[in-house]
């Protein structure tokens, strides 16, 4: 398996009126090819600035990307200029995302023909006869049904679940070679976000796709990632297999996280919920050392002596930033 | 669509009403009364005026009758094109108007384009451009233009290229049909002067209409696409941005019209305008009462026209 | 790097270091974001100097603005005269002076009273029933359709000049568009949960309207206010250029502009300087305004 993509120390700060935000300090991580990966953590943690600065969208001023690499296909993606040529073949044409606002992520004064098309033409040069009987197709494939008719509506007459239907549709048209999905199923009802992820994961099947999910909802990687990173206060706590995670966490955060997700066959009076206590940190000027320390059960000395821990080596492709072994403690 | 257009009419059509009315009543009971400027200034002026046959006068005109019933024979006479007849020009109202009005629509049309396309081409630069020095500078500019009055910007202009310069004359009006050249060096600075308020308002309103929309999701989605940056401002951009300008334009119409009072007596045009002017200084009533229902209906009419074509422009409208 | 010596060291207890964060207080940032920038400071600039010219026109002016003298008529600028004279020998610095009490007078009592009145109808169209909602929106409606210069220049025409009928003329004028906002945000208030909510506890619709809606609409009636004076100040010097303005001989920018202009070509400077101050005055609220309204924009808040 070869590697697709390469995130390397990515910084990402945010200039605001109350300081700097470190909203991705000092991340890595990578994509190998037909992978699924899962990005998680709470939200406000950094994981859509992580992938947002991954196709350098992200909005400039406030934000910045002041550090690190992204290599894809071999190419350092962060030395192509934001708006163009070079970058702009890349999004949507290589790597593709889909967005968590089904309602505001479709411009609503086209139409969907014209919005799954330009795509089409725009990275496959199709004429605009040809695109559209593509984007047909595309659409009955993500399930729209009379897909002939519907083409030409508003997005406002399509309903939420429909409307990310059709995001996926535009992501998948020109054969991408990664789909990012950041939080594609958060603004959708339940039953809604089980098909949607199930398309998403019958399109990478069929199409070959690395997929990266965006998510705060452990649930929805158990079932599909392969491998998973998880995301505390800007920075990357732990990451590994998707089996390892869910088994045998190693950082006190994700200790914690899987401590208040329900899991199936473990009765509530056997096993209580326990929320993680306290709230995670602003990310406003934050000190050196470990983000999650406030908040850790496990901390010792060494913690509020010395900065945050490097990612380290636990067992197989298995990494967190802690400098301590929760293993024994518990 | 249809029933939308339906609705929009009919909205516009009591607007008209209520507009009829506001101006009847707005010439009717504020003092002053039109029959005495009307007997002192005509051949009875200097003597005093005889009650018995100011009340002859009121038959004559109808103003002896209920209020109701006067504003109806009004609202009739002006489906005849009858305004009644000017007692300083002894003419008919309507002809004093028909005759100045291609003057005034002629200056207020090539204002309203001049205002639309360089206010939206600047506001689209500043966007696009924002923070950059062309940015300050045109917005810098914009925001002198929605503050300077347009009577003192008109004499700086005619000082400037008319007296000092020379390369335009001063005041007065040539039709373009007589002598094109002519007629458009006399018309620029006056144009210009109306539609200063209006190119201003407008590029501060594209500049800050276009950054909410480049904020917006759908426009991360279309980066996100790799749809280059000219196609994203064209296609995703405009047509969302100047939904906002369009419905402004009722106002950039008001703003015309209501500029013409001033400009066009300060550059000596003739046009409705002036007449406007003029007639309120020396209490020509009829005049008044025409020439300002003839503005706002025209005004009313812009209105009507922008909410069809926002109703084409927002999908969402239109099927609401 | 293994000692305490650190900065910031975390104190034991967790719940210590993680106290809440700085209060940052919204007037703070208000103001903060109002003087972050240039414009809306050179608007108070000269809205303050120009205040102060109000205050202490008598003494700062050189000469009494009515002050005719005639063997020193249309005298170009000198030190006697910085600005020079008008056609009947008076000071025109001294009467753009005396023109800013006119201006400010009049643009702040009309911008009052509009408001006033605009808001209180604005609010009762808001929440009754739909025949007073669309009486007085419908006359709003066309009021707005006449050119606001126009509908003054209207009023004071038939009404006559003087002070307070001009007053009364621009609030005619200006009265429409605020009712029309007032109504707007009223009615796009009313539909937030904690009205609904209100409501839901039986809260009466006068209650509602005055403590829930009302406090709600202060940003941008606050902002609208100082827009409106400059719009104001612009419409009366407007009146005042075409003759039906305050009466003479009290010295208004309008006026003087039109009675300079006769003497463009020799004394511009006759219709340059009370011109000029109209702008500056008008430039001077429309920053403020603008300042202000990024400063209350709630959707910056934490932004800039």
């Amino acid at each position: 398996m070869n590697t697709l993509l390469q995130v390397e120390n990515l910084k990402t700060y945010f200039r605001t009126y109350r300081g700097i935000v470190k909203a991705v300090d000092d991340v890595s991580f990578y994509v190998n090819d037909k992978e699924i990966i899962g990005l998680v953590g709470e939200s406000g943690c950094g994981k859509s600035v992580t992938m947002l600065s991954v196709m350098q969208l992200i909005p400039t001023p406030p934000g910045e990307i002041v550090g690190g690499k992204v290599i894809f296909e071999g190419q350092d993606l962060l030395q192509y200029k934001a708006k163009g040529d070079q970058m702009s073949s890349v999004r949507g044409g290589k790597i593709a995302m889909i967005f968590q606002e089904p309602m505001t992520s479709l411009n609503p004064v086209l139409t969907i023909s014209r919005q799954v098309t330009e795509t089409l033409e725009c990275h496959l040069s199709m004429d605009s006869h040809t695109a559209r009987l593509r984007a047909i197709e595309l659409l009955k494939l993500v399930g729209i049904p009379e897909a002939e008719n519907r083409i030409d509506s508003y997005p406002h007459q399509f309903s939420g679940g429909m409307r990310q239907r059709v995001m996926i549709a535009m992501a998948i048209s020109c054969n991408p070679r990664i789909i990012i999905a950041d939080e594609p199923t958060t603004a959708v009802d339940v039953t809604t976000q089980a098909q949607l992820l199930d398309l998403m994961k019958e399109m990478v099947d069929r199409y070959n796709t690395s997929l990266v999910i965006v998510t705060h909802n452990l649930g929805v990687v158990a079932r599909y990632a392969q491998r998973i990173y998880v995301m505390y206060a800007g920075r990357i706590v732990e990451s590994g297999l998707s089996d390892d995670i869910f088994e045998n966490p190693r950082h006190p955060y994700t200790i914690g996280l899987l401590k208040c997700v329900p899991r199936l066959g473990e009765t509530t009076e056997k096993k209580k919920l326990i929320p993680i206590k306290g709230l995670p940190p602003k990310l406003i000027d934050m000190p050196p050392y470990c983000p999650f320390l406030p908040r850790c059960e496990y901390k010792i000395d060494k913690c509020k002596k010395e900065p945050v821990s490097a990612l380290r080596e636990v067992g197989n492709q298995h990494y967190i930033s802690c400098f301590v072994d929760t293993q024994e403690k518990r | 669509m249809v029933g939308y257009i339906i609705r929009r009419l009919f909205m516009g059509l009591i607007v008209i009403i209520v507009v009829t009315i506001l101006v009847f009543l707005l010439i009717r009971l504020l003092p002053g009364d039109p029959l005495l400027v009307y007997l002192t200034q005509q051949q009875y002026r200097d003597t005093l005026y005889d009650p018995a046959q100011l009340a002859q006068l009121q038959q004559r005109f109808g103003l002896d009758k209920p209020l109701p019933v006067q504003y109806i024979s009004w609202i009739g006479g002006m489906f005849r094109g009858d305004f009644g007849e000017s007692i300083t020009y002894q003419q008919p109202v309507s002809k004093l108007i028909s005759q100045r009005m291609p003057v005034t629509l002629y200056l207020s049309i090539i204002g309203a384009i001049f205002a639309t396309v360089v206010g939206i081409g600047f506001g689209i630069v500043c966007a696009l451009r924002r923070g950059t020095w062309l940015d300050t500078v045109l917005t810098f500019l914009a925001n002198i233009g929605i503050t300077v009055p347009s009577f003192w910007a008109a004499i700086l202009l005619i000082y400037l290229f008319g007296l000092k310069l020379h390369w335009v004359p001063i005041g007065g009006y040539t039709s373009p049909f007589e002598d094109f050249l002519l007629s458009t060096r006399r018309i620029v600075l006056p144009v210009f002067c109306m539609a200063l308020f209006g190119l201003a308002a407008n590029t501060r309103l594209t500049r800050s209409c276009m950054l909410e929309v480049i904020a917006q999701d759908y426009i991360r989605t279309a980066w996100a696409k790799g749809l280059k940056e000219r196609v994203i401002v064209l296609r995703h951009t405009i047509k969302n941005g100047l939904i906002p300008i369009v419905a402004n334009t009722g106002f950039l119409v008001a703003g015309l019209f209501g500029g013409s009072v001033i400009i066009e007596t300060l550059f000596n045009i003739n046009g409705v305008g002036r007449l406007l002017t003029t007639a309120l200084l020396g209490q020509d009533y009829l005049i008044v009462q025409a020439s300002t229902l003839l503005f706002v209906g025209l005004i009313t009419l812009s209105n009507i026209a922008v909410d069809i074509s926002y109703g084409w422009l927002d999908p969402r409208i239109r099927y609401e | 790097m293994a000692d305490s010596s650190l900065p910031g060291a975390p104190p034991d207890e967790a719940t210590e270091w993680d106290k809440p964060e700085k209060k940052y207080s919204e007037f703070k940032r208000t103001v903060s974001v109002f003087f972050g920038r240039p414009l809306p400071i050179v608007g108070l600039v000269i809205i303050s100097i120009f205040i102060i010219i109000t205050i202490f026109g008598p003494w700062i002016a050189p000469y009494d603005p009515l002050e005719m003298d005639v063997m020193n008529s249309l005298a170009h600028p000198s030190s006697q005269h910085l600005l020079g004279t008008d056609e009947i020998g008076r000071d025109t610095l001294s009467r753009v002076i005396y023109g800013a009490r006119t201006s400010l007078f009049i643009g702040i009592v009309v911008i009052s009273v509009s408001v006033a009145i605009g808001v209180f109808l604005g609010l009762v169209a808001a929440n009754s029933r739909a025949a007073v909602h669309h009486i007085i929106m419908r006359i709003t409606d066309g009021l707005m359709a006449f050119p606001s210069i126009l509908l003054a220049l209207l009023v004071a025409g038939l009404l006559g000049g003087g002070l307070q009928n001009i007053i009364i003329a621009l609030t005619v004028g200006m009265i429409a568009p605020v009712i029309r906002i007032t109504c707007g945000m009223a009615l796009s208030i009313r539909e937030n949960d904690y009205v609904i909510a209100a409501r839901a506890m039986g809260t009466s619709n006068m209650r509602i309207m005055l403590s829930e809606i009302l406090p709600n609409c202060f940003a941008p009636i606050l902002v609208m206010m100082t827009m409106g004076i400059g719009s104001v100040i612009l419409a009366e010097a407007g009146l005042s250029f075409l003759g039906v303005g305050i009466t003479p001989p009290t010295p208004v920018w309008g006026r003087m502009v039109n009675d300079g202009y006769k003497f463009l070509l020799t004394n511009p400077e006759q219709s340059f300087a009370p011109g000029l101050a109209v702008m500056l005055v008008v430039f001077g609220f429309n920053m403020m305004g603008d300042g202000l309204r990024d400063a209350l924009d709630p959707r910056l808040r934490g932004v800039v």
